[in-house]
């Protein structure tokens, strides 16, 4: 007899197991190249990692141009294929030996296939020295400058004998803090990065001071996004418009480039901390009922509610959120700081 | 027959699951793989020379807090590279808002951010803010015709406003570098 109980098991079975198979899903990879500055005799590794997906073929291709002191471009090459993997195996490396040469940009191309989909991954980096003086070197650009976030890193005073230690830093930023993080780094085709010439002085919050700006300050007002990179043990800041960070530090980079790319607001039980209530896609809400309202479109319940501190300001991301924390440790953003993030991207990219 | 009815309904379910994979895996990551390819295609190619040639501009005027008053120098306004780099705001949110409104005294836009006199350390259990130290920093705006007054509010009340000098539609490229401090690591 078959019985209503092997039916339901039948049932469930059915539903779940098909779930639990691996479907073949798209490719998502990411890019990156070392030196991520590199000197026109430096050999450049271009690196490619999957995330996951099913890649079937990579191929990685290039084109150079000279660049004048304008920033004008002259000489392209057409783009070149240069490298072929079928059924790769990741990471995927290749390693141009002799150099790019002085004045040069350089933009690179890892086209990736997979599960009927073909995406482009394209770089543009410049060698140094760079000839457009006193203007933000490209390390890692992705976009226009005005459709695109723009964050600048900034060598710090006492980075100035430790250069190659600040240039591997801002590739490590890169890699690891914008490119780890689940949710930025599926919009990695959303962030400009430089290197500014010159340098900064990063203050100690508790001296009172604000930080020493660059001389060059002024041609970097077009970046959302401008910290000082140091090698001392100071407590960080930020203020007009500029914010302090120790060169290996990845969740104050996440939490601070939360403050200064997406507008969000602090999230940690503090009556100090930065709370204000976006009009769009908040992060903090000035009243429970408020949040309580919006938690169900986050997939959240009134339970997630909690209150910041002894004033009237609330939040519903877990704990973990980085706007809640900052140092060391990297966590992955909850979902109103996603949907605020998305929001900021595509009004950069759409106005 | 009975006994292959469990079967029969695993190799059905199965099949229609399979065969709809990708439409009924994820909702939520579709909408992001659109999202992300709405970002991909209107983002352009990054331009070397927007710096010195610029598509887009801003403008910078120099302003000044002396714990109390704002001031504002009117006879420098810099034009910068680059569109202007915050959101436009139907409503602005943040404590220090900056409107700016035509001859007419129509609202041409708004937006608002942290408030430039003070900085902040995000250290929960310590002091967080130090308000009103910085006495210089800027107001930006963006270049276009029209700008006639501009408005400070911070705290929700208008603490300063101030009239524009005519455009200078040209850009300033800071190509020096003899602020104290500064060394070019170029």
């Amino acid at each position: 007899m078959y019985s209503y109980q092997s039916l339901k098991r039948s049932i469930f079975i059915a539903f779940c197991f098909p779930l639990a198979m691996a479907c073949k899903e798209n490719p998502e990879t990411f890019a990156i190249h070392s030196p991520i500055s590199p000197s026109d005799t430096d050999p450049v590794t271009f690196t490619l990692r999957r995330i996951g997906g099913s890649v079937s073929e990579v191929k990685l291709f290039e084109s150079v141009s000279d660049v004048n002191s304008a920033g004008e471009l002259s000489g392209t090459t057409a783009e070149t294929e240069i490298q072929t993997w079928n059924s790769p195996s990741f990471p995927l490396t290749f390693t141009k030996t002799s150099g790019y040469g002085s004045n040069k940009l350089v933009t690179y191309r890892f086209q990736v296939k997979g599960n009927n989909k073909t995406y482009n991954h394209t770089v543009t980096f410049a060698t140094r020295p760079y000839p457009v003086t006193n203007q933000a070197i490209p390390v890692y650009v992705v976009g226009n400058q005005d459709k695109v976030m723009n964050l600048v890193f900034i060598p710090d005073t006492s980075m100035n004998s430790r250069m190659d230690l600040f240039f591997s830093s801002v590739g490590s930023q890169i890699d690891s803090t914008f490119h780890q993080e689940d949710w930025v780094r599926r919009f990695r085709g959303s962030y400009n990065f430089f290197i500014n010439p010159v340098t900064a002085i990063a203050r100690d919050f508790n001296s009172g001071l604000p930080h020493g700006l660059p001389s060059n300050s002024s041609n970097l007002s077009f970046a959302q996004g401008r910290v000082i990179l140091h090698f001392h043990d100071i407590r960080d800041q930020a203020g007009g418009g500029y914010f302090s960070a120790e060169y290996y530090v990845r969740g104050t980079m996440l939490h601070e480039s939360g403050h200064s790319l997406y507008r969000l607001a602090d999230e940690y039980d503090s009556n100090d901390a930065s709370h204000w209530e976006e009009s769009v896609f908040p992060n903090n809400w000035d009243n429970r009922s408020d949040a309580e309202a919006a938690a169900p479109s986050y997939s959240k319940t009134a339970a997630d509610v909690q209150k910041m501190g002894t004033r009237d300001w609330y939040r519903i991301c877990n704990n973990l959120c980085p706007m809640r924390s900052s140092g060391r440790p990297l966590n992955n953003h909850d979902e109103p700081c996603k949907m605020r993030i998305l929001y900021t991207l595509l009004q950069r990219a759409s106005n | 027959m009975k006994k292959h009815i469990p079967l029969l309904i695993i190799i059905l379910v199965s099949g229609s699951f399979l065969t709809s994979c990708g439409q009924e895996k994820d909702k939520s990551k579709k909408e992001v793989e659109t999202a992300v390819d709405k970002i991909d295609s209107l983002k352009g190619k990054f331009n070397p020379s927007a710096t010195i040639n610029p598509s887009s501009s801003h403008w910078a005027v120099h302003a000044y807090f002396d714990g109390r008053q704002y001031t504002i120098d009117t006879s420098f306004t810099d034009i910068r590279a680059g569109k202007l780099p915050y959101i436009q705001e139907e409503k602005t949110s943040m404590p220090f808002a900056v409107k700016y409104y035509d001859a007419n005294g129509r609202l041409l836009g708004q937006y608002s951010i942290e408030n430039p006199t003070s900085f902040r350390s995000c250290e929960p259990g310590k002091e967080a803010v130090k308000p009103g130290v910085i006495s210089s920093f800027e107001i930006l705006l963006p270049a276009i015709e029209g700008i006639q007054k501009v408005q400070i509010v911070t705290g929700g009340k208008e603490v300063k406003i101030f009239s524009l000098p005519p455009l200078r539609r040209e850009v300033k490229s800071d190509n020096t570098n003899s602020k104290p401090g500064s060394t070019n690591i170029n």
